[in-house]
């Protein structure tokens, strides 16, 4: 056997020439097969040539980094963790019950959660639509599916952290909306038909954030006591939901006599914390809910401020957090 | 090696032979057999017993009067000796699955299972060493695993006795590895402070050789078979593929793919069930085990090869089946791969090309595949699919390349890459190349 695997010196090759000879040499080295007519079933870059706004507004989501984001690299070793595969690199979700949760595909991962992760039909053949009448002959035969708009969809993928569970029972449920009434809004493509905005925005999406609370503060009057209030207004779902690292963080300083602040206090942490936190409970904000607490000034009358920090993992520190709002105490 | 490539060609050739792709693809989704609930029933009485929480406190509280001295302690200690062996060892293991239970406790826990416990106890010890993080108990885990021939606790005690930053709690757990050094199969020294290079050498051997094949000497009698209650054991731990939360799934994959050989014909039987996240979970299995199934089918006469193409026929966990039988390492499945490679949907062909980079070792092979990858039109695969028949090919031919330089498509991430590697430089322990 020679010293170095065939594999290794590829990779020394193309990797190497990458260092010296730049992106002409990876131009060259890099050189794709010709490019061939869709005779069979197509890939979710196939999609792109008839369905760029979808598709431009996929590539800005979430879904389309699920296998390359940086974070998620990290906490799998690079996917070393094949466990991980599952839900970053699907297979179709449609190819499953309802609901159940998906496995991992062997080809095309860099695309993450893409086209055909929700659209495919199980047999490889159509695309699944939630339009009842889809123009059937169009080439990528378009085909009547329920599912597509149905929680089920989003639950193959996000129940693990009972995201969908919460939902059920929440005033967004009541009123007949589900996760696309508010992840995915109305778009309007070519030709003046309505569309789906594909892009996602949740927790990575400050206007998206907001949309979710509302923070109010003030004094109570009978008993001139200081307090802040907390009310989950805008997610259909607890508030942070999912993503077990979230945090929520209410804070308080206070101003003396002269005018100067005191450090920021904290007072109270919205989170799911993670399984071996065992000293923590879940303190997540249900969809609709509201908390408030009282917040006894240092002395009588003072004036503070109360903010919310919101923290994509509970040990960012403040000066990297997203503050969603600050609300005065007293005068 | 000859006569043992010979024996696997012709084996697979026999009972596997013609199975093009397209043959397979509409049979039924799932294989009916005897699987998992079959197995469930016929183990009933088996394994462990479930005990009580209430069982589980008065268990704790005889281990706390245990380390109090005198009468107290005897007493403690005689009514745990004359406990039910397989009460006492399912309440030891439901105290340590608890999660608030203080360190001295579980260290105590830990030493009673080590010096009383049931084989039944393997499979869920094993999961321990996933969750421990007390080194002590990582340290008595493993020594209990080395008791029952299992070796998945080694590289811990590697690690450990590897860890030179003085921290106290380490400078514990090490001296009590230390002592392990002696009692390793074949060792031919005490444990002690001039013996420890040689013990250590030995221990670095006997783990490749458990990563290799799955025994921890090359005359370890390798049983194809085990207990009626470590086969129950096993079979519930089976059973948590079917959950939908993911951490009986992670943990059943944890503990299965770190036992010995025994546990193939098991995953193979839940291979065949109709439950599908089963099904992908054995399969799954297998082939995180990889290598070492190919040197145990070897040894003991089992045709991994025509035991997995009846399951190709299911076609939800196809690509599972063909991960499976690449990781195996038996080259003589290249063949009904190759079928795959180039019959299957896209999904499919990926896997398959995949699998030939983890099996296939004839440098015959380099002709076809040049042939394949040159066509024109080229043949259309994923960017996976490509980079892992292309790696194959230089494995085969070596000096290639410079003629044929690698279309290395820019859709294939890094990590991708790193994974054909790591697939690679597994191909030198596969059975076809055992010296
Ligand atoms: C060659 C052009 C072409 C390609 C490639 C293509 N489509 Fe289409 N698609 C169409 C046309 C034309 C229609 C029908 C007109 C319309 O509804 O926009 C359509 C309709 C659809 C619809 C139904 C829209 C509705 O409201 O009924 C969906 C969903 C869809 N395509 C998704 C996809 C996905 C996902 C892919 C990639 C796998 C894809 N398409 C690839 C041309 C294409
Ligand atoms: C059952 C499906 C599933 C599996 C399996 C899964 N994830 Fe995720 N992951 C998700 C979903 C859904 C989200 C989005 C939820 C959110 O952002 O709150 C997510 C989000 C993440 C994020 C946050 C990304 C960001 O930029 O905010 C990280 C990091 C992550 N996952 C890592 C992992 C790792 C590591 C593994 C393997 C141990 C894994 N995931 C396995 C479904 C899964
Ligand atoms: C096949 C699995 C899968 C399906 C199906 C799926 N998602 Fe996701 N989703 C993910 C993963 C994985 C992530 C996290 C990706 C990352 O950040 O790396 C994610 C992220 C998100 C995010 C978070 C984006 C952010 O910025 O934090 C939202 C919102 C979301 N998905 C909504 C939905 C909705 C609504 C549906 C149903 C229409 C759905 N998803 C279906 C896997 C899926
Ligand atoms: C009424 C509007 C609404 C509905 C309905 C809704 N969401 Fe959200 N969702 C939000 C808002 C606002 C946020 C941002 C605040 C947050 O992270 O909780 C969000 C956040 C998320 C996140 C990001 C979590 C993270 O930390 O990255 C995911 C994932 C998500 N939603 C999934 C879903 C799913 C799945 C459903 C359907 C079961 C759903 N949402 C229904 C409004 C909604
Ligand atoms: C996380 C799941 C998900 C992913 C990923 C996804 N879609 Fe969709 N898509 C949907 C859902 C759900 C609908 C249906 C919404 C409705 O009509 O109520 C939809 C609707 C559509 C439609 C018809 C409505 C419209 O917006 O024009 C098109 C076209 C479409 N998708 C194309 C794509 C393409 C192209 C991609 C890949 C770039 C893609 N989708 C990725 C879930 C997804």
């Amino acid at each position: 056997m020679s010293p170095q695997s065939g594999a290794a010196r590829i990779a020394a090759m193309v990797f190497g020439l990458l260092a010296t000879a730049g992106v002409l040499a990876l131009a060259l080295l890099m050189k794709k097969p010709p490019e061939i007519i869709a005779l069979g079933p197509m890939t979710s870059a196939d999609c792109r040539q008839c369905h760029a706004d979808a598709f431009a507004e996929w590539e800005g989501s979430h879904h389309a980094i699920a296998f390359v984001n940086p974070e998620v690299r990290k906490l799998s070793q690079d996917f070393r963790n094949e466990e991980c595969l599952a839900c970053h690199a699907p297979r179709p979700v449609l190819g499953f019950e309802p609901g159940e949760r998906v496995l991992a595909r062997s080809s095309d991962r860099k695309s993450g959660v893409d086209c055909l992760a929700c659209h495919q039909h199980p047999d490889g053949e159509g695309i699944a639509t939630a339009n009842r009448s889809p123009q059937k002959n169009a080439p990528c035969k378009p085909y009547y599916e329920p599912r597509l708009a149905d929680v089920e969809l989003c639950a193959s993928c996000h129940n693990q952290h009972k995201t969908v569970e919460q939902w059920r029972g929440a005033p967004a449920e009541l009123k007949g909306e589900n996760c696309l009434a508010c992840h995915m809004v109305d778009a309007f493509r070519e030709g003046g038909r309505r569309g789906r905005h594909h892009g996602f925005p949740a927790a990575h999406d400050k206007v998206a954030l907001l949309s979710a609370i509302q923070l109010l503060g003030g004094v109570d009057e009978s008993s001139g006591t200081p307090w802040v209030s907390l009310s989950n207004v805008g997610a259909g779902h607890n508030f942070p939901t999912d993503e077990r690292s979230r945090a929520a963080d209410i804070q308080v300083r206070w101003q003396d006599e002269i005018g100067g602040w005191s450090e920021w206090q904290h007072v109270y942490r919205f989170r799911d914390p993670y399984r071996d936190e065992t000293d923590l409970t879940n303190t997540q904000l249900p969809s609709g809910e509201t908390w408030r607490q009282d917040l006894p000034a240092p002395s009588s009358g003072a004036s503070g401020e109360a903010r919310l920090l919101y923290r994509s993992n509970p040990y960012l520190p403040d000066d990297e957090s997203i503050e969603l709002g600050r609300v005065t105490l007293g005068s | 090696m000859g006569l043992l490539f010979c024996f696997a060609c012709t084996d697979a050739s026999k009972n596997s032979a013609p199975i093009p792709a397209d043959a397979v693809g509409n049979q039924a989704e799932f294989i009916p057999g005897e699987a998992l609930q079959h197995y469930l029933q016929l183990h009933q009485g088996n394994g462990l017993p479930e005990v009580s929480e209430d069982f589980i406190v008065e268990v704790q509280d005889l281990l706390d009067a245990t380390t109090l001295g005198g009468n107290l302690a005897n007493r403690a200690t005689r009514s745990l000796i004359e406990m039910a062996e397989e009460h006492r060892t399912a309440a030891l293991l439901g105290l340590l699955e608890q999660r608030l239970t203080p360190v001295p406790i579980q260290q105590l826990a830990y030493s009673w299972l080590r010096d009383a416990g049931l084989e039944s106890m393997l499979p869920r010890l094993t999961l321990r060493l996933k969750y421990e993080k007390d080194h002590w108990a990582v340290v008595a885990i493993a020594h209990t695993l080395l008791k029952y021939g299992n070796g998945s606790g080694l590289q811990a005690l590697i690690n450990i006795l590897d860890d030179n930053s003085g921290r106290p709690e380490i400078e514990a757990a090490r001296s009590y590895a230390a002592t392990i050094l002696g009692e390793l199969p074949h060792s031919q020294n005490e444990a002690g402070g001039e013996n420890f290079a040689a013990n250590w050498q030995h221990l670095l051997e006997i783990n490749q050789l458990w990563q290799k094949q799955r025994r921890l000497s090359s005359d370890d009698e390798d049983p194809t078979q085990c207990s009626a209650e470590l086969l129950a054991e096993y079979w519930r731990m089976i059973a948590r593929f079917a959950s939908q939360p993911l951490r009986p799934v992670d943990d059943a994959r944890f503990v299965l793919s770190r036992q010995r050989g025994f546990v193939i014909p098991l995953l193979l039987q839940a291979a065949r069930d109709p439950n599908r996240y089963i099904r992908e979970h054995a399969l799954q299995t297998l082939a995180w085990i990889a290598i070492p199934i190919g040197h145990w089918c070897w040894r003991h006469e089992v045709d991994f090869v025509a035991e997995l193409v009846p399951i190709l026929a299911s076609g939800k966990s196809r690509t599972r089946a063909l991960e499976a039988l690449g990781a195996a390492g038996i080259s003589s499945a290249s063949e009904v791969l190759w079928s795959w490679v180039q019959n299957g949907n896209r999904e499919e062909r990926s896997a398959a090309c995949d699998a030939m980079l983890r099996c296939c070792l004839d440098p015959a092979w380099a002709v076809r595949l040049q042939n394949f990858l040159l066509a024109t039109p080229p043949p259309r695969l994923s960017s996976e699919g490509e980079a892992s028949l292309y790696a194959l090919w230089f494995e085969l031919e070596p000096d290639l390349e410079a003629e044929y330089p690698p279309r290395l498509s820019d859709n294939l991430p890094q990590s991708e890459w790193d994974r054909r590697l790591r697939w690679t430089e597994m191909r030198n322990l596969s059975v076809g190349r055992q010296d």
